[in-house]
């Protein structure tokens, strides 16, 4: 067929082809589902509230580089002597960038850690040992879960604040006090999630173990984001005070400890892709 | 390029409309989407190829946008913004989906418009096939240019890369979609189908 016809003009005419009328269903749900959406200020989305370019990624990339270069040979250039112990399990890391994740993420990655989900709305790290063993989950746009059966439903709670106060009041959880973090220079509220040891109720995504979902998505789509099953702990951060990005430290709560100490330097090498991920345009 | 059947008749942006929607404006939001809907939802349709989840992606990319629509500095941009936000939850939602189902499914074309007798039955089913065959980037790319009429250097303002990457793409999927055509008479010839 293309032999002798013009593609171009094939595909102008073969793509006209198809429904160009969409269900009044749609725009009715939309309206309704931008009556529980708020609004992400500003200050925390990138140009025109997008990702950062492939040119502005391949800037990231080089200066990532440099920035190794110039570290290695700082450290290698040091007085024999004594080394301090590294939290780091191997001193190789490499720089990676999220390819899709809203608003951008650039960080150091020690070896055998591997990104196994990069998308608009998540970005997932495993650690060498497999996720059972350990992992790091964003998430954008987190809202405090409701206590349903489906385990899957957010309610319209939306802020660090709330999220943080709900988990706190939930007695099905046990919930440190929150403390104060910076991640890529953003602000935001930490704390420790395990399950209180009377609860028993499971979860469809549980595989029959106790469990209860911590966080999930009102849009986009709607569903759950994460949740805490069985002997596991969780370090979940909120950052941005309406909590734009959630990251979650799940492991098991025998080796949490020791995996935090490898976990927490790769979190502190997150740097947001959107320059104006600032804490200084937030608002009172 | 053909004037493009889904070139749209809402080019003017109403800055308005914009500006309180970006003011937590929900009405205003809703009419600057309503007269859009038909244009993004063909978009969607073209790339995913399926109504149901082309109805779904445009769902989530009309939360998306409201929910980020404060970021968007230039007013006039707001049309290639759209659409970027569009393809994007397209090339989502399809990556997810192909997690889980690794076969999509092939649809009949059956829609009212733009039908007449420059392709026949078989054309079009070699058509459908070949375009799925190619990545979901390199359909978006020439859904954006032959569908939504834009330029190379309009689709590299409404995905966000380089004009010189667009027009690149857009040559490569040319000729991924010739290739991929061209396969697909081949095993028509060897299965005795006609091509």
């Amino acid at each position: 067929m293309t032999h002798e016809r013009d593609i171009e003009r094939v595909l102008d005419h073969w793509l006209g082809e198809g429904p160009l009328v969409v269900g009044d269903h749609v725009i009715a749900q939309v309206a309704q589902r931008i009556e529980h959406q708020a609004q992400r200020p500003a200050w925390r989305l990138g140009q025109e509230g997008q990702l950062m370019t492939g040119a502005l990624r391949m800037v990231a990339a080089v200066a990532a580089i440099l920035f190794l270069a110039v570290a290695s040979s700082v450290l290698l250039s040091r007085p024999s002597g004594p080394e301090p112990a590294s939290p780091i399990p191997s001193p190789v890391t490499r720089s990676i960038y999220a390819a899709n994740f809203d608003p951008g993420l650039s960080l150091q990655l020690p070896a055998g850690w591997v990104n196994t989900d990069d998308s608009y709305f998540s970005f997932e790290l495993e650690g060498p040992s497999g996720a059972a063993a350990g992992a790091i989950t964003l998430r954008t746009n987190p809202y405090l879960a409701a206590n349903t059966a489906d385990c899957s439903s957010a309610t319209d709670v939306g802020t660090t604040e709330g999220i943080i106060a709900g988990l706190t009041a939930d007695r099905r959880l046990v919930v440190s006090e929150p403390t104060p973090v910076v991640v890529g220079g953003v602000d935001g509220q930490m704390v420790d999630v395990e399950l209180d040891a009377s609860w028993t109720g499971t979860c469809p995504w549980s595989a029959g173990k106790p469990a209860v979902l911590l966080v999930a998505r009102l849009s986009s789509p709607p569903g759950p984001d994460f949740g805490i099953a069985g002997l596991e702990r969780v370090r979940l951060i909120l950052l941005g005070r309406d909590a734009g990005v959630s990251i979650g430290i799940h492991a098991p709560a025998a080796t949490f400890e020791s995996f935090l100490r490898v976990a927490m330097p790769i979190v502190e090498s997150f740097r947001f892709g959107a320059p104006r991920i600032s804490p200084t345009r937030e608002g009172p | 390029m053909a004037a493009a059947v889904g070139e749209w008749e809402w080019k003017r942006v109403d800055g308005d409309l914009v500006k309180a929607a970006q003011e937590g404006g929900r009405e205003a939001y809703v009419d600057l989407i309503r007269v859009r809907a038909d244009h993004l939802f063909a978009v969607a349709h073209r790339i995913l190829r399926d109504v149901d989840r082309a109805e779904d992606a445009l769902q989530d990319a009309l939360i998306i946008a409201w929910r980020d629509i404060k970021g968007l500095r230039d007013i006039d941009r707001f049309d290639a913004w759209l659409h970027r936000v569009v393809v994007r939850v397209c090339l989502e939602q399809a990556t997810r989906e192909r997690r889980r189902v690794v076969n999509l499914q092939v649809l009949p074309l059956d829609g009212p418009a733009g039908r007449d007798e420059f392709l026949d039955v078989a054309d079009r089913d070699q058509l459908e096939r070949g375009f799925q065959r190619l990545p979901l980037q390199q359909r978006a790319i020439l859904v954006l240019h032959h569908f939504v009429g834009y330029s190379p250097a309009e689709i590299a303002q409404a995905l966000g890369i380089p004009d010189g990457t667009a027009r690149s793409r857009l040559h490569h999927a040319h000729r991924a979609m010739r290739a991929a055509l061209e396969a697909d008479a081949r095993r028509g010839i060897h299965e005795g189908r006609s091509a």
